[in-house]
């Protein structure tokens, strides 16, 4: 038993040896912290699962999601071209053969599904952009914070997906297209893989509002056949209520008297599983009680933000009001993750629909303020993790489902040229910390931001390289469950110190 | 022409050569052969030049491969009959045939790809001719009923289950205990676990008769009125209830007091009434019933999807009739035809268009003239000649005006929608002249406060109402008597008014009085007394109006009629047609998908995993035969649903244990239990949860129906969950974090196992209060014996009795030294509400 019951008391762990559960209790033992969970406490002496491969770079992920598409041109991949020739057909440009419509179609999963045209009149940039650090990558002027910090992180340029539309979301957490929701997603995988560094808390976190049920909702977080222990648990940043039912109902009971309850329900459910040593549910469900008792200890604290110093607390903006909500999901992350958390999935831009980063329309003045919300919360947690030495071991991801169009929508008379619309060919992805380079550049779209050319990395591609970067292989599979090699992703070795 | 638009036309035009441009023949191939389609063949390049690979856009595209074009050449019948024909045909003459080259991954159309070798070739065609003469799977066929295999068992489910068992070399587990399948019926059928005296009663039973025992237990279950609270919320998952959601007080979705629409449900379902029956109400009650009232409510289906945006409104009800009676997924032939089943976009609008003349609106109710305040929310066509457009792409802004669409049902299948409209009675159209409306205005005036000013109300109403009558029966007015009639009653109206005038004038004079008495004379009061003035100033304005008109002679012109809501005299029939129709065994997938969705609810899994798509992107049926057998049963009952659970209930499969006990070959062979080797084990929907804490204790409130209750009491109310508000943003939180139905959407519910869960179990209000009952009861009736406390305990939670060590754990956890007793004993039940089996069925 490498994990105890709550209150489980010597003459109880006695009681089972003695009474001929003990190989039983132990077979049981054996397949509920079976793979990943066996990892729950690591020790010295813990073997490595199958899929660990012993050379991990990070222990924990923040994994930030954009819903809605942010556009790359006006965030990380600045396209000067894009001025020069804005209000231009693309035809009049030299790089007409962008908007070949086969080039278009290859890489969508259902070509034919959502027809979107090409807008080819070009739309000049936005905002102005400069260069950043001893490196000199360029950033646009909506992310100077971001952009101060560019030499702590890998700009992945040429990202592509297979869905252009809002699908993608659900894409970019599993690598599969809309309709296949039955897959677990990265955080999932990481959880499965390796388990939390901390016994009090869940393994893979969630926090923010998450994708609508337009966009893959729960399965953006879950963990599908892997089994439900696996998926996100959503917490919310609020210290006197970060999770219904906390607090007991009973005002009176004990903190002693429910871990005598908790470790009695543990023993009754794990003697129940004698009778039934094939029920994953009861496995499972052990597992959750254990981790429930762990939790309403640990997690009030966690979002309890009132120890923290007044200058911690400005370098995520939490004394500005736009930089308040996804300022305090970052610092929570921070403190997840130094608890052990080992996989924190943040969101922004919920809007119950495809999600506010979702530029159709006023992109020059919608954009603006969106930028502000996350700019100096994601620099903030970069130099936070960076001067507690955590930076090294925690891999930071900032990721939306898909770019936008070079060209200005022209729909109807409601999308009227003053945004962009849904772009797959070619976005950018951040990566920071972990053992990722910093300063560093990898890939590129073409002249117009149009096709990713260079570096051509799809998400599964990042997923793979979380996963290699956690210490565990990315071709990680459950049996009989076939895979496309798609789906697996590669590592992007480029991008590694 | 655009290019879409062509398409259309073509497909439109119908014509055996123009179906090649269809999504879903390409499908049908892929169906045809199955797994045996190599995945090279498997895209367009089975009847296109492998060469071509952008998608056709019109026929005139195609360059059709050798074997493509013999197929096309064939005209007028089913692709799975053309390919038959050239199978063996050398279509691209190269010495192999067409099948052959098929199964063994050559290329049927060009001459250039042949099998690498004949080797396979016997052991191949014997597995594709056995897979090609199994069970056919056409869901848009009519259902016939299927032989049922030959087998020792007296239940038919259970000789089409051994067959598919036999075929995969599983071995069936034995039955269940009798308390485990006593428990699974419980809660099957109400809901509600059994007592222990009710499971020792039926363990009796079962040892001496064990079918008899069973077929008395089900029969009793479902004459429970609580059958129906438990089925009732299944078909709400299905049916999409939601309760009204809006923002102060303008609705957005669904309709005030929709819960009667519950309540029918629930009823409807405790009175056994046959499902298409129950559809057929759902959909067209206020034309199958119009002066029904009791009938009526089940138009709530329809209030239901009311929603501000109406575009929204009506994909909703055309995405989720289909997926809830027909299993189509017709929400995607709204902006193309479907890519996987043979559904034009022109199918969706003709859809739409049945519904297209509906609205929304409040009956009153007996007992209260405000609809506001209670009411019944219902159907109606609001116009007889609405019109329904195809839009382009499926988007509003481009309708194709020139063709509108009519009411019509799918092309695939049979039947032609005919309708003619449905008069309507007077209180159909006027429903404040039913009686019970006129009883309930009577009743409000006799609740004047003043003598004077009731009896001239009462008498005013009165009179009014008798010449409203008189008038319907088709008094001319211009008649004489009719005259003297109305008046009288503009008279008694005037005298009304006055005595209203008076006493308005009477109490604003008495509002001024006091707020000029009032001290100090703060800006607050000031402002007060001018506002009570400009009253005291109308109410005499009023009253001198008033005053005037009653020394004028009454009038004929004078009388003022009631103001009354008045709609259509006629509906357009539409919706009945429809239903008709939809509920018929022309629609070939309304029993098959309903009995599925009861398969569902007792095996956690459908025999079509996706019960909301059984088209070709859905999962093909595990037991096609099956499905096939228990939708002919269920069409031949009547549509009787308490013949179906008996049934189910009474197969061998259905009371088979759901473990071994230890890892089999069977763990190996099928681990996800697909042939149905034992029985499933499930846990208890967020409800049943939640209402067993209560039930088990003895506080559950048996009390039927009624308006919801806010959700912000679930902790604290003792009634049933089901009647508990539920809608997007409002749920009990413990129902919803034990996967709770989603109101926009539920065909089957998750399962997940969350700590979230752990902490609702043991941490809410629901699990102390039943926790101190049951430990108050058990207590009483076991006195100081530990030993016997917890056994009870166990008996009335888990439905057995405690193994030796889980007793000896269990009062060791009681007696701690130095802790009240009551107190342990208290925590020990909550204990065991948190046990895994609490909410688990096995």
């Amino acid at each position: 038993m490498n994990k105890t019951l709550p209150g489980c008391t010597g003459t109880r762990r006695q009681f089972l040896l003695d009474t001929g559960m003990g190989f039983t209790g132990l077979a049981l033992n054996a397949m509920m912290f079976r793979d990943g969970v066996a990892q729950a406490a690591p020790s010295e002496n813990d073997v490595l699962t199958a899929w660990q491969t012993g050379e991990a770079k990070a222990k924990s992920v923040i994994w930030m999601f954009m819903i809605g598409g942010t556009s790359h041109m006006e965030s990380f991949d600045p396209k000067p071209e894009l001025t020069k020739y804005g209000g231009m057909s693309i035809d009049e440009t030299p790089y007409r053969e962008a908007a070949d419509q086969s080039r278009i179609n290859k890489i969508l999963a259902e070509p034919g599904k959502e027809k979107r045209e090409v807008y080819k009149k070009l739309m000049p940039l936005i905002t102005g952009h400069k260069k950043y650090g001893q490196s000199g990558i360029e950033v646009s002027d909506f992310f100077p914070h971001v952009g101060g910090a560019a030499d702590e992180i890998s700009f992945l340029r040429g990202m592509w997906t297979i869905d252009n539309n809002h699908g993608a979301q659900l894409t970019f957490h599993t690598g599969r297209k809309i309709g296949d929701t039955g897959h677990p997603t990265v955080g999932a995988w990481a959880s499965y893989g390796l388990g939390s560094l901390n016994a009090n808390l869940p393994e893979f976190v969630v926090l923010g509002e998450p994708s609508a049920d337009c966009c893959g909702r729960s399965f953006t977080y879950g963990s599908a056949y892997l089994g439900p222990e696996y998926g996100g648990v959503r917490l919310k940043v609020d210290p006197k209520n970060p999770l219904s039912y906390v607090h007991p109902a009973d005002p009176k009971l004990t903190l002693d008297e429910q871990r005598d309850a908790f470790s009695l329900i543990g023993l009754l459910n794990q003697l129940s599983g004698i009778d039934y040593p094939t029920d994953a549910q009861l496995n499972a469900r052990i597992k959750a009680y254990e981790l429930a008792f762990q939790m309403q200890m640990a997690v009030p604290g966690l979002m309890d933000f009132s120890k923290e110093p007044e200058h911690v607390k400005k370098l995520y903006g939490l004394d500005r009001k736009e930089c308040l909500a996804f300022g305090s999901q970052c610092l929570a992350a921070r403190r997840l993750v130094e608890q052990g958390v080992r996989f924190v999935q943040l969101f922004h831009g919920y809007s119950g629909n495809a999600g506010r980063w979702d530029h159709h329309r006023d992109i020059a003045k919608l954009m603006p303020p969106m930028c502000a919300e996350i700019d100096q919360p994601i620099a903030g947690l970069i130099h936070d993790l960076k001067q507690r030495g955590m930076l090294d071991e925690t891999l930071i991801v900032w990721g939306t489902e898909f770019g936008r169009t070079p060209g200005a929508e022209f729909r109807d008379k409601n999308v009227d040229g003053s945004g962009r619309d849904h772009h797959p060919h070619g976005f950018t992805c951040l990566m920071a910390g972990g053992g990722v380079k910093g300063g560093f550049v990898h890939g590129a779209t073409d002249e117009l931001g149009f096709h990713a050319v260079e570096g051509r990395q799809y998400v599964t591609d990042l997923h793979a390289t979380v996963l290699h970067q956690l210490g565990l292989n990315h071709r990680m599979m459950v049996p009989g469950r076939q895979r496309l090699e798609r789906d697996y992703g590669d590592v992007i070795s480029d991008i590694l110190v | 022409m655009p290019v879409w638009l062509r398409v259309f036309a073509v497909v439109a035009m119908g014509g055996a050569a123009s179906s090649w441009a269809n999504p879903a023949n390409k499908k049908a191939a892929a169906n045809y052969f199955e797994h045996f389609l190599p995945a090279t063949l498997a895209d367009c390049t089975l009847c296109h030049l492998p060469s071509d690979n952008h998608a056709p856009e019109s026929l005139e595209e195609f360059p059709h491969n050798a074997f493509g074009k013999e197929l096309a050449a064939i005209k007028k019948t089913s692709l799975p009959e053309r390919l038959k024909q050239i199978a063996d045909k050398d279509s691209d003459q190269d010495g192999v045939a067409n099948l052959v080259e098929i199964l063994l991954g050559g290329h049927p159309g060009d001459a250039k790809v042949k099998p690498p070798s004949l080797a396979q070739l016997e052991t191949k065609q014997q597995a594709f001719d056995a897979f090609l003469a199994s069970y056919p799977w056409e869901p848009f066929k009519m259902v016939k009923r299927p032989a049922t295999p030959a087998s020792g068992t007296p239940n038919a489910i259970d000789a089409f289950i051994h067959e598919r068992l036999a075929a995969h070399d599983l071995q069936p587990l034995g039955e269940a205990t009798p308390a485990q399948i006593a428990r699974r019926v419980y809660v099957d059928l109400i809901g509600l676990l059994p007592t222990p005296q009710q499971v020792a009663a039926f363990e009796k039973g079962y040892a001496a008769q064990p079918d008899v025992a069973l077929r008395q237990l089900t029969d009793r279950l479902m004459n429970e009125p609580q059958y129906g609270e438990r089925w009732g919320r299944h078909f709400m998952d299905i049916w999409r209830y939601s309760d009204w959601e809006g923002y102060k007080g303008a609705v957005r979705l669904s309709q005030p007091h929709i819960w009667r629409w519950r309540d029918w449900i629930i009823e409807s379902l405790n009175a056994n009434k046959p499902y298409d029956r129950m559809v057929q109400e759902m959909l067209a009650g206020d034309e199958l019933a119009p002066t029904d009232e009791k009938v009526l409510r089940a138009t709530g289906y329809l209030a239901r999807n009311f929603q501000s945006d109406r575009l929204q409104w009506m994909d909703n009800i055309v995405e989720h009739t289909s997926k809830a009676f027909m299993g189509l997924t017709m929400n995607c032939v709204k902006c193309h035809d479907h890519k996987y089943d043979p559904i034009p976009q022109t199918d969706y609008y003709a859809i739409r268009a049945v519904f297209e003349p509906y609205n929304v609106r409040t009956d009153p109710v007996p007992g209260e003239i405000d609809v506001k305040k209670d009411g019944m929310p219902r159907a109606y066509d609001q116009s007889l000649t609405a019109v329904t457009y195809l839009f382009q792409r499926g988007d509003e802004r481009f309708p194709i005006k020139d063709k509108p669409i009519a009411p019509d049902v799918p092309t695939l299948f049979d039947g032609k929608l005919e309708f003619k409209p449905v008069s309507l009675p007077l209180i159909a159209r006027q429903p404040e002249k039913r009686d019970y409306y006129k009883a309930a205005m009577l009743a409000a005036v006799d609740a004047v406060e003043d003598d004077e000013l009731r009896e001239m109300k009462r008498k005013t109403l009165e009179q009014q109402l008798t010449l409203e009558a008189l008038e319907d029966d088709g008094m001319d007015k211009k008649s004489a008597a009719w005259k003297a009639m109305a008046t009288e009653v503009a008279s008694l109206q005037k005298q009304t008014a006055l005595i209203e005038a008076r006493e308005a004038k009477e109490q604003a004079d008495a509002a001024l009085q006091k707020a000029m008495a009032t001290k100090p004379l703060t800006t607050t009061v000031k402002k007060n007394i001018a506002t009570a003035k400009a009253k005291a100033v109308t109410a005499a304005k009023q009253l001198a109006t008033v005053e005037a008109a009653a020394k004028t002679e009454a009038k004929p012109a004078d009388y003022k009629p009631r103001e009354m809501k008045a709609y259509p005299a006629a509906s357009s029939g539409r919706r009945l047609a429809f239903a008709r129709w939809l509920t018929s065994s022309q629609n070939t997938l309304f029993a098959r998908v309903a009995v599925n969705h009861l398969w569902v609810r007792h095996f956690g899994t459908g025999i079509v995993t996706t019960p909301d798509d059984f088209g070709a992107n859905g999962q093909k049926p595990t037991h096609p035969a099956l499905l096939d057998w228990l939708a002919a049963e269920f069409m031949a009952s009547g549509y009787d649903l308490k013949h179906m659970h008996r049934l189910i209930i009474s197969s061998a499969a259905y009371r088979r244990a759901s473990s071994s006990g230890a890892a089999g070959p069977n763990d190996a062979a099928d681990p996800d239990n697909v042939w149905l080797w034992r029985s499933p084990v499930r846990r208890m929907e967020g409800e049943a949860v939640r209402d067993n804490l209560l039930h088990v204790a003895g506080l559950l409130d048996p009390t039927l129906g009624g308006p919801e209750i806010d959700s912000a009491e679930a902790e604290t109310s003792r009634r049933r969950s089901v009647y508990h508000r539920h809608a997007q943003e409002t749920q009990a939180e413990m129902v919803q974090i034990f996967d709770g139905a989603r109101p926009n959407e539920c065909y089957q519910r998750e399962l997940s196992i969350k700590p979230h869960q752990a902490l609702a179990l043991a941490n809410s209000q629901v699990t102390l209060d039943a926790s101190i009952a049951l430990e108050k009861r058990l207590s009483r009736e076991t006195g100081a014996d530990y030993a016997a406390f917890v056994t009870s305990a166990f008996e009335h939670v888990l439905n057995r009795a405690p193994k030796s060590e889980e007793l000896r754990l269990s009062t060791e956890f009681i007696q701690q030294a130095g802790k009240d007793s009551t107190r342990q004993r208290q925590h020990f039940i909550g204990v065991l509400f948190n046990h895994n089996d609490f909410i688990t069925l096995r």
